[in-house]
């Protein structure tokens, strides 16, 4: 494993996700804040999906280069995400806003343990990196 | 795009659902208030929210996948409610007018109780939100460990 390769697999896909999940996160949470705001709308964000998307097509996706000189570089450049309005459910309120706070907090507890379990995976794969790094010897 | 954010979202949240409770104790509270310092009855009050795009962040004003999709909510106003008092016939009370009526405030109890529950839960779940929040904040910072 060369060092150019050391943090491109698992490390940035895992980066990756962990980025998503907290943006779900964000978007969740001001679902759940906007809960009785007339007319609110509420947004939402299909990680699964856009993982698929991401491991299919640009999964070695690099720096932009925009002239021959530039280096690659390791880190993946952020591509577009598509942030959907909620699918409407059963019902709508009255008062036009469309938070489903079931829906919300279920999938704020989904997408926390999902983070927690990336998280998790992450911090062993770095110490698998230490072991690796200090010979087995600790 | 941060924890920071999303706890601000949520606080922003919990105060709008206390001040949406203070306004349901007011209008409890002065449910026979036939004196104020207006003149007349005690009028309903109802709170209006809002969402409005959240400030805090830079990054997010300038990105465009979350520009304008993260927002908090606002109070924008606590008005009157246009209902007019309620006329309860009672001559000996001394505000009452020339044909024996009071004008008593337009408040039902139900509804005020309602919105009161209502509150409650809202506020439970953006309470249940920023403990989210702050335990994947701290799984984050655990994985240097």
């Amino acid at each position: 494993m060369g060092s150019q390769e050391m943090f491109n697999g698992t490390i940035s896909i895992l980066e990756k996700s962990l980025d998503m999940r907290s943006m779900k996160h964000n978007l969740l949470v001001s679902n759940i804040a906007n809960k009785d705001t007339p007319n609110y709308k509420a947004f939402d964000l299909a990680v699964e999906e856009e993982m698929q998307k991401l491991t299919g097509t640009n999964k070695t996706v690099s720096l932009w280069k925009t002239q021959d000189g530039h280096l690659g570089g390791n880190g993946e450049t952020y591509s577009e995400v598509s942030i959907t309005k909620s699918s409407k459910g059963f019902e709508q309120n009255i008062d036009g806003n469309t938070v489903d706070i079931e829906k919300e907090m279920t999938n704020l507890a989904e997408n926390n343990l999902l983070y927690d379990a990336m998280a998790q995976i992450m911090r062993k794969k770095l110490q698998g990196l230490k072991v690796a790094i200090q010979g087995g010897s600790k | 795009m941060n924890f920071i954010d999303a706890l601000h979202t949520s606080a922003s949240g919990l105060t709008a659902q206390r001040l949406r409770m203070n306004v349901v104790s007011s209008n409890l509270a002065n449910s026979n208030t036939t004196r104020t310092a207006e003149g007349g009855p005690y009028k309903k009050k109802n709170i209006i929210f809002a969402s409005q795009p959240l400030r805090t962040d830079f990054q997010n004003m300038v990105q465009s996948q979350l520009k304008g999709k993260l927002t908090e909510v606002k109070v924008v106003g606590i008005v009157d409610d246009p209902r007019p008092p309620i006329l309860k016939y009672d001559p000996q009370h001394p505000d009452a007018d020339k044909n024996g009526n009071v004008s008593m405030p337009n408040i039902n109890l139900i509804e005020e109780m309602v919105n009161m529950m209502s509150a409650t839960r809202s506020y439970e779940a953006n309470v249940t939100a920023v403990n989210a929040t702050k335990k994947m904040a701290m799984k984050a910072l655990e994985i240097g460990k």
